[in-house]
């Protein structure tokens, strides 16, 4: 397992050979070497373990050997946070080249090149299981992204390249900084005084400091605040969103699907990864002021995207609100909403990587993406429909489907913190409440101009000409879906149904890492008056009821009522280190 | 001394090939053969660096960072001479052509006598050798008033410089009474152990920081080098980003690192200031410039910025080396790394050419990487290559400079201790990764001329690869920058042999004096 791991996420970056001068070479090598990724990613993912921990670990050292004070390694591992989030890269990166194979005619071998080079970046960001190694492939991302906008992007794209690169590199810097401040510190209070780079050596040992009170809440705040800045912008968090409507907009198919339905939840899963973990104290007391801006973010994101009149751009800025609840979900500190959150991430992937894909192909056919050239579209396009529909449901939370699972846990937890200890957050709530009626209105209002009603088709040059007819059969009407359509949309229509019925089966693999992970960070956001209402033992904390949901029936059965102190750790380290005490016993 | 016959055969040969060069600039007929003395003067040179690099290993007499750092700069030295050698385009060199190589053939010398130098007085002959080889080179270039400007320029101001330094090394001198350089020195005790005057320490530390900030062309002493890299060609605006900069940065290292070791008291807070301003200064004015040369010569003095990061932290703060990011040892790294990114650069940019003159402005560059042939492809690859490493992403070399020296200054800016400097060296790491980013927007532009835009097709001559030697300079650079991103652990441990702040015993840190090592 652990070797295929390390094939896994070097296979596409070994494939840039195989990718040819010429575009039907280029592009067959680049689909082959996704699919065998996907494939052996998804293997991966579906031998996770139920109630497993850390999964595949490979680990060597870098220095070797070199620098005895040094522990810094090449090593990866999956595990509940990464495990969905790792397949996703690859399913996501499939449908990209498959959406590009006619879109993309001029030098489609630096292309597809930079899509798989692009595609060993994303997965050894989920992947890295330390410091270092996560801020290189973090980095490393930005490049072959970079190059993807500003070259096949739209009329924009030089000026949305070079933004995105900015934006994402000077969160990222202070980032760094933090990440190094985070070694440092812990190095120089340990006895051992090695200087660890390792995730959850970093993780266990920070904990430990801070149960002696050596590492007090002030500094974890500095540090906290570093780490946000980069993770902040790549959420992105309302204010620091405004690179994202014009990256995603001006950057070709294939970039706006990897963008949103990826990269994006780097920063989400940095906020789990490191700033939860390692600075709890930090994350409790910062909580509230996020969540005000997630919220910010839900509104503001679904009121601009009502106002728009480019699809492509109304799908961004929903991703705005989108991201939002993920963070609502995550600073909400509770067991409810980090799984709903961490859910989330996935469904949007998911949804709105899906959406960009749909948009594309529309834009294939028709060279505009304004919405009031269109009508009726689902009489002339029925597949497309389909699976618009069915993208669109799954992004507005219809019950059933994947967006509802996320949607609902998000909520229930923000409200569970909000109606047990902080009536002030009640109006945050609300408004999230509110954001979901919102992104229902904007999809529901896009679906409907879009596909229903007249038929009205934009105007078309002669077949043959640009923008003119059917790219594939030439002729003067325009076809539905081909079959390489199909193929590029039906996993994610897969995933969305599977995702929506049967919630536990992916929740149950992500509990036992976020329970161990984010327990501290609980605790510390729980007041001391909180231990007045906790119930009696055996029957009661959330989490206990999602785990034991995650493996006899669906977690949303019994919910609330309970205060968001975790379980003493009940999870089952199979692999690699010992789960630490979170220091929330009874 | 056999022995140590043998172990300057690198600087033998390099200079007794610039003296060749120079007497077969004399004959016409023998003109022709300059080059290739150079570059067999050059590739021996290097191959005896190479071979010998463990040379110093059981010599008891000379400490291991000491003999580490020689062996690290006669590798840099004949390496960067074969880059810059290989730029200097053969029909532009002209008639100049043997004493172009002669002059690069000194400056190499040069940089491996300033980090080699065991006294003072060679360590000023090593700083003098690429000087002088500049001030003769710039003005071979003699046609326009540019170009005499520039080397007008350029000659008084390192006149200047120089002397400001003699004047300093005196006081070094005078203070310590000694012109060694590889061990601490105490300046506040004469031979009868009486304490001297520790401001004249002070007053020498300066000194001596304001003449090699020329070098190493940091603000405020760095006015000269936009106009003068603009008024010269690729290759000597090359050696002139790298030769001094390196040989700068050895002087830094061996005298305020190694030798007046706590001479300077609260001087390292005017060096902070020194470094904040010239990556900020460098940083900024260069993201207006559209000439290529005075944009790298911003690009230039904003990474000597970075580097004085290291040696800030190097001055405050020492502790026995258990990881490869001492202050001292990130400086090495980082210049490294600049060296290759910036050598393979200015290689590229005069590997093309736009019709019958150079490529300089970044227009010249538009949509050089969508050209139909694939040389101009691989070197506008390979120039992106180089911005991005000098921007400071992974995985290219550059990135492993910039954790050098941030983290060299977190070290202390994110320990847990109560020490008076931490908040400043915090502050000093954020300021360098916010110029980080500055520095990354004019970077970007570069690259956006050569992938985002069309070549204005019709229009004008279309730029070119005219120069073979050159492409095979940028493929080594661009090699190199790739290796050392990847596999960056040989290059940690040479960065750490070399430092001498690395291997010594921790010292105290004030925001006054502090006291010596030993």
């Amino acid at each position: 397992m652990s070797t295929l791991l390390l094939i896994t996420v070097l296979l596409p970056l070994l494939g840039v050979p195989l990718v040819g001068e010429r575009r039907e070479n280029a592009r067959r090598a680049a689909l082959l070497v996704v699919t065998l990724t996907l494939l052996l990613s998804g293997y991966l993912a579906f031998s996770f373990p139920a109630g497993g921990r850390d999964f595949a670990v490979w680990e060597t050292s870098w220095t070797a050997g070199r620098f005895p004070g040094v522990d810094l390694r090449f090593g990866l591992g999956l595990d509940g946070l990464s495990v969905w989030l790792f397949p996703l890269c690859a399913l996501l990166t499939f449908t990209a080249v498959l959406v590009s194979w006619h879109a993309v005619d001029r030098g489609a071998t630096s292309f597809y090149r930079l899509l798989l080079v692009l595609l060993t970046g994303m997965l050894g960001v989920f992947a890295a299981r330390d410091v270092l190694l996560f801020y290189l492939f973090f980095e490393a991302t930005l490049i072959p992204l970079f190059f993807l906008i500003g070259i096949w992007g739209h009329e924009e794209r030089r000026y949305a390249a070079v933004k995105f690169f900015l934006f994402t590199l000077a969160g990222s810097l202070l980032t760094f900084l933090g990440l190094l401040a985070l070694a440092i510190y812990n190095a120089q209070l340990q006895p051992h005084g090695v200087l660890t780079f390792s995730i959850p050596r970093l993780t266990e040992e920070l904990a430990a400091l801070r149960a002696g009170g050596q590492f007090p809440p002030a500094v974890q705040m500095w540090i906290f605040l570093a780490l946000f800045a980069g993770f902040a912008v790549k959420v992105p968090l309302f204010p620091l969103h405004t690179w994202l409507p014009l990256a995603h907009v001006e950057a070709p198919t294939a970039g706006s699907v990897l963008l949103a339905g990826i990269l994006l939840k780097i920063g989400g899963y940095g906020f789990l990864r490191f700033s939860l973990p390692m600075l709890p104290d930090a994350a409790a007391a910062s909580a509230p002021w996020i969540l005000f801006l997630a919220a910010v973010g839900i509104i503001y994101g679904a009121l601009t995207a009502l106002a728009q009149s480019d699809i492509k751009r109304l799908i961004a800025y929903s991703s705005v609100a989108h991201l939002g609840y993920c963070v609502l979900g995550f600073f909400a500190l509770n067991p409810l909403g980090l799984h709903g959150g961490l859910l989330q991430m996935v469904n949007h992937g998911l949804a709105t990587g899906g959406l960009f894909a749909v948009v594309g192909m529309i834009y294939e056919r028709y060279h505009t993406r304004r919405i009031d050239s269109f009508g009726g579209l689902a009489r002339r396009l029925p597949l497309l429909a389909f699976f618009m529909f069915l993208l669109t449901f799954s992004s507005i939370g219809l019950p059933g489907l994947n967006g509802f699972a996320g949607e609902f846990l998000i909520l229930a937890g923000m409200f569970q913190r909000a109606w047990l200890f902080r009536p002030g957050e009640l109006a945050l709530a609300v408004a999230a409440v509110f954001g979901v009626v919102l992104a229902a209105w904007y999809m529901l209002q896009l679906v409907g101009r879009v596909f229903f009603g007249e038929l009205k088709e934009p105007e078309r040059n002669a077949p043959g000409s640009p923008g003119g007819g059917d790219p594939y059969t030439g002729q003067g009407r325009v076809g539905d879906l081909t079959a390489r359509e199909v193929f590029a949309l039906a996993p994610l229509g897969l995933f969305i149904v599977w995702i929506g019925v049967q919630p536990s089966y992916f929740l149950a693999r992500m509990t036992p890492t976020l329970q161990s992970l984010t327990g501290q960070a609980m605790a510390a956001a729980a007041p001391p008056a909180a231990s007045t209402t906790t119930p009696p033992e055996g029957r009661d904390s959330p989490l206990s009821v999602v785990s034991q949901g995650a493996a006899a029936g669906p977690p949303l059965a019994e919910i609330g009522y309970a205060s968001p102190r975790p379980a003493p750790n009940a999870a089952a380290s199979r692999h690699g280190l010992e789960t630490t005490d979170d220091g929330a016993g009874p | 001394m056999g022995t140590a016959l043998q172990d300057m055969i690198p600087e033998l040969i390099l200079g007794m090939a610039a003296a060749a060069c120079f007497l077969l600039g004399a004959f016409p007929p023998l003109r022709r053969g300059a080059r290739g003395t150079a570059w067999c003067a050059l590739i021996f040179a290097g191959a005896v660096a190479v071979v010998q690099t463990g040379w110093w290993q059981g010599v008891a007499a000379v400490e291991p960072w000491y003999a580490a750092f020689n062996a690290l700069f006669r590798l840099l030295g004949p390496g960067l001479g074969m880059i810059v050698l290989a730029s200097m385009r053969a029909d532009a060199a002209g008639e100049q052509e043997a004493e172009s190589a002669a002059c690069l053939l000194s400056a190499a010398l040069g940089v491996i006598l300033a980090g080699g130098a065991g006294d003072l007085i060679t360590l000023f002959l090593g700083l003098e050798l690429i000087s002088i080889a500049s001030y003769i080179l710039l003005y071979l270039d003699r046609d326009g008033p540019l170009p005499q400007e520039s080397a007008g320029k350029y000659f008084f101001l390192s006149i200047l410089s120089s002397a400001v330094l003699l004047y300093g090394l005196s006081y070094v001198y005078g203070l310590g009474g000694s012109l060694r350089l590889d061990r601490p020195v105490h300046a506040w005790a004469d031979a009868a152990g009486m304490p001297g005057d520790p401001s004249l320490g002070a007053f020498a530390a300066v000194l001596v920081f304001a003449g090699l900030a020329f070098k190493i062309a940091a603000v405020p002493f760095h006015f000269y080098a936009p106009d003068v890299y603009q008024g010269t060609s690729h290759a000597n605006a090359a050696l002139l980003s790298v030769f001094p900069k390196a040989a700068g940065m050895a002087a830094v290292i061996k005298l305020l690192l190694a030798t007046m070791v706590g001479w300077g008291g609260p001087f390292w807070q005017a060096v902070l200031a020194v470094a904040v301003l010239t990556m900020t200064v460098g940083n900024v004015i260069a993201l207006w410039q559209t000439h290529l040369r005075r944009l790298l010569a911003y690009s230039s003095i904003a990474h000597a910025g970075f580097m004085l990061i290291g040696l800030t932290t190097a001055m405050t703060y020492r502790r026995p080396g258990d990881h490869p990011w001492d202050g001292a040892g990130a400086m090495l790294l980082y210049l490294i790394a600049y060296v290759i990114a910036t050598a393979g650069a200015f290689a590229a940019l005069s590997a093309l050419r736009r019709g019958d003159r150079p490529v300089e402005r970044l227009d010249d560059l538009r949509g050089l990487a969508r050209s139909a042939a694939g040389t101009p492809r691989f070197v506008a690859w390979s120039l992106a290559a180089f911005m991005f490493s000098l921007a400071g992403i992974p995985p290219l070399a550059g990135f492993w400079g910039k954790l050098a020296v941030f983290f060299s200054a977190l070290e202390v800016g994110a320990s847990p201790s109560e020490s008076p400097i931490r908040s400043r060296l915090l502050w000093l790491a954020v300021i360098g990764a916010i110029n980080a980013a500055i520095g990354a927007a004019y970077y970007l532009r570069v690259v956006g001329a050569l992938f985002f835009t069309e070549e204005d097709a019709g229009e004008g001559p279309q730029t070119a690869v005219v120069s073979p030697p050159a492409v095979v300079a940028v493929f080594v650079c661009l090699v190199l920058t790739l290796a050392i991103g990847v596999a960056p652990g040989g290059w940690f441990q040479a960065a750490h042999d070399a430092s001498p702040t690395a291997a010594r015993p921790t010292v105290e840190v004030s925001l006054g004096a502090a006291s010596p090592a030993r």
